[in-house]
């Protein structure tokens, strides 16, 4: 590997690196991907255990990633050790960077929601002037979101509607909703919202992950090496022509360095990854835009509602269960003028129940209120679009390195009143539609996760035709060096309300076409 | 682990934990209460290992609701009844919309974390899992598949 000269070098092994190594190995383009953790064995690294048996008691070990609010004393292994790869931030904007090393990424562990930008964020600039357009359309895109839907087995409900734009879904037949489903639709079509189901990736085998859906396949032309417990460190620059010619990395255990050359260099390393090494090995920032426009969603607004019939122990019968999607219905057009720009949408779950900490009550008494509440409850949970600002931003941090000796990130991201207004507007819709049905208020909330928490950070490399207010062009290769393409969310230029991951897929498997046909030419 | 005494609280902190797990979480529709299952026992523990913040908001919890006892009835907190415990727990209990949103008032704060994890490690303690299994009911607080640690360097 040391002395051997790959024509593409992927330095990262999630769905963004997987797609790479993909496409371009089925061209016939020999790959190396590094990967900086390990890859998981399945049957070895997980046991079945009782929350009782473990050492804390389910509540995980106290001071151990506090950033992220998903571990739990079950998964605290899967993450990221923040002692290790550490990264800072003023207290007062806290930011939760949520990260994972094995193999497969953050693949391995998504929720599978799965939705295809429209453009209405594409095209934002036009609609509410916030920020910047793509330089793609959804045309553009599209008929790449179809295939990666092949690929991940998406499933959906198509309802021709511009804000949620169908895609290549696989057929699924859904139950007859719930009454408190139909009352909640019949509500929402009156107020011209429009209610459908989620979309999400089945996979195969209940993962839709790099490893079982992209990897093996490169692996299986002989084209791919793969190479864990390599965290890359710097990329290399051929002097006599300005081009990447290569990585440094280091030996995740041995701490030992290495040198590996390639023809072109792939960034698959997450957004904040990829801007890390971008920043560490000072290229791609002849535009100045490199590492700002940090942005993702707002997640933990929501309102309990419980419903009357089905309290005390009614719930059931048709009443009760069941769930419903609300895409984007703010902002859809010039006309619609708010408190904000952009947009949100809603999660329904019906069947749930009231928790403890709705109440101000213990003991008898709230056993009494958790009872009564029982099984009652409508939940809408919501996500929101965050606004790319280019005050939100990282940069390098050369006072604190990780276990590697690597400089690490300094973030510095703060919500304004756009998202503050946002969420306002998302809690008292949702809470007035559950009002409108005659339903109870059991707890109301308009307060949100810090940035970060969606674990949808994007926007830090974005692309665009102009390099000087962009850093990457629209097939996600530097404007600076064009052996040097960017595949992971750093590229977005707005990321929407909806979860980015068929987006970075689609982009990957469009950039490297691109890149293929590029090398065939000589251009790159 | 600690399980079996106390070693980080002081002997009234203890007492006024001990007192918070009796009145937060009885032993209540044939399930098992905080103090059957060892539950204050098991947050000594835990807030020992904890982070400062952490262990200050107990500290300064469970002394307030002490010194709080003594002014208003002349006692330890350990040593009301259950409605002297009533008239000063419940001024301070708030419901908690958000988990994340917890409220600024230290004391409330306090109450709300304590009977939070009074709850939670009552629910997964080994006496829960215990005293459900022997009773055949469903319940206890179950498990899931644990990550070991991979590959550590
Ligand atoms: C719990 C959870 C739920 C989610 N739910 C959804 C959802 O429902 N829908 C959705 O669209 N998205 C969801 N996401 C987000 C989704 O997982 C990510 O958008 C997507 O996986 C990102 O892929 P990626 O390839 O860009 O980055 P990653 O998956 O982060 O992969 C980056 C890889 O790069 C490697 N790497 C990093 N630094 C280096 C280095 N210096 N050298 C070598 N290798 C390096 C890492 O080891 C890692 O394997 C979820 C994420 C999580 C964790």
């Amino acid at each position: 590997m040391a002395t051997k000269e790959y024509d593409v070098l992927i330095v990262g092994s999630g769905h963004s690196g997987g797609m790479a190594a993909n496409i371009l190995t089925k061209q016939g383009l020999s790959c190396l991907m590094l990967n900086a953790g390990p890859q998981a064995d399945y049957a070895k690294d997980r046991t079945n255990k009782a929350v009782q048996d473990l050492p804390y008691r389910g509540f995980g070990k106290p001071g151990a990633l506090e950033h992220v609010f998903q571990a739990n004393e079950f998964n605290a292994n899967q993450w990221v050790d923040e002692k290790e790869n550490p990264y800072t931030h003023d207290p007062a904007k806290p930011y939760n960077w949520v990260r994972v090393r094995l193999l497969g990424g953050r693949s391995l562990f998504w929720a599978r929601q799965s939705f295809r930008l429209s453009d209405l964020e594409f095209k934002a600039a036009e609609i509410d002037g916030g920020g910047e357009n793509w330089p793609i359309s959804l045309a553009d895109l599209a008929p790449f979101y179809s295939r990666v839907e092949a690929i991940f087995r998406v499933t959906g409900r198509k309802e021709g509607w511009p804000q949620f734009p169908d895609g290549n879904f696989i057929e699924q037949t859904y139950p007859p909703d719930s009454k408190t489903i139909q009352t909640f639709t019949d509500i929402c079509k009156k107020q011209n919202i429009g209610v459908s189901k989620m979309r999400s990736s089945q996979g195969q085998g209940g993962l839709a992950s790099s490893i079982n859906l992209l990897i093996p396949e490169a692996i299986a032309t002989g084209k791919l090496d793969l190479v864990a417990n390599a965290i890359v460190r710097e990329i290399t620059v051929d002097k006599a022509t300005g081009k990447a010619n290569g990585t440094h990395f280091i030996d995740r255990h041995s701490k030992r360095e290495m040198h590996v050359k390639a023809k072109v260099v792939i960034l698959a390393a997450g957004t904040l990854e990829s801007t890390r090494l971008l920043m560490n090995s000072g290229l791609a920032n002849s535009s100045g835009q490199l590492g700002h426009w940090l942005h993702d969603q707002i997640y933990g607004v929501s309102v309990v509602a419980s419903v009357p019939e089905a309290q005390d122990g009614k719930a059931g019968q048709g009443l009760m269960g069941g769930s419903a999607f609300l895409p984007r219905f703010r902002n859809l057009t010039k006309a619609d003028k708010r408190n904000f720009i952009k947009g949100y949408c809603v999660n329904i779950g019906s069947g749930g129940s009231a928790q403890p900490n709705h109440f101000a009550a213990y003991g008898d008494e709230l056993q009494a209120k958790l009872d009564h509440y029982a099984g009652s409850c409508v939940t809408g949970s919501i996500y929101g679009e965050r606004v790319a600002r280019f005050e939100n931003k990282v940069s390098i941090n050369k006072n604190i390195l990780d276990a590697w000796g690597i400089p690490t990130l300094h973030i510095d991201v703060k919500d304004s009143d756009n998202e503050l207004n946002m969420a306002k507007d998302s809690a008292d819709s949702i809470e007035e539609i559950f009002k409108t049905a005659g339903w109870e208020i059991v707890s109301k909330t308009d307060k949100f996760y810090p940035p970060g928490y969606s674990i949808h950070e994007v926007g830090t490399a974005r692309m665009g035709d102009n390099p000087k207010t962009s850093v990457l062009n629209k097939w996600s290769q530097s404007h600076d060096i064009k052996n040097l393409v960017v595949v992971d969310g750093s590229s977005f230029v707005t990321c929407g309300w909806q979860n980015p991951t068929m987006t970075i897929l689609a982009l990957s498997m469009r950039a490297c076409e691109h890149l293929v046909e590029e090398m065939k030419k000589g251009a790159v | 682990m600690a399980e079996g005494g106390r070693r980080f609280f002081t002997v009234p902190q203890f007492a006024t934990l001990k007192k918070l797990g009796a009145i937060f979480v009885p032993p209540l529709k044939g399930n098992v209460g905080a103090v059957d299952t060892d539950a204050p026992e098991f947050l000594d523990y835990l807030i020992g290992v904890s982070p400062a913040e952490r262990q200050t908001l107990y500290r300064s919890g469970l002394d307030g609701l002490n010194a709080q006892a003594r002014r208003q009835f002349n006692k330890a907190f350990a040593d009301l009844d259950n409605k002297q415990a009533d008239a000063i727990l419940k001024p301070l209990l708030t419901p908690v919309p958000w988990v994340y949103d917890l409220p600024k008032d230290p004391m409330k704060r306090f109450v709300y974390q304590v009977h939070q994890d009074l709850r939670t490690a009552t629910r997964n303690s080994p006496a829960a899992a215990a005293a459900s299994a022997s009773s055949g009911r469903r319940g206890g607080a179950g498990g899931g598949l644990y990550w070991n640690p991979i590959d550590p360097v």
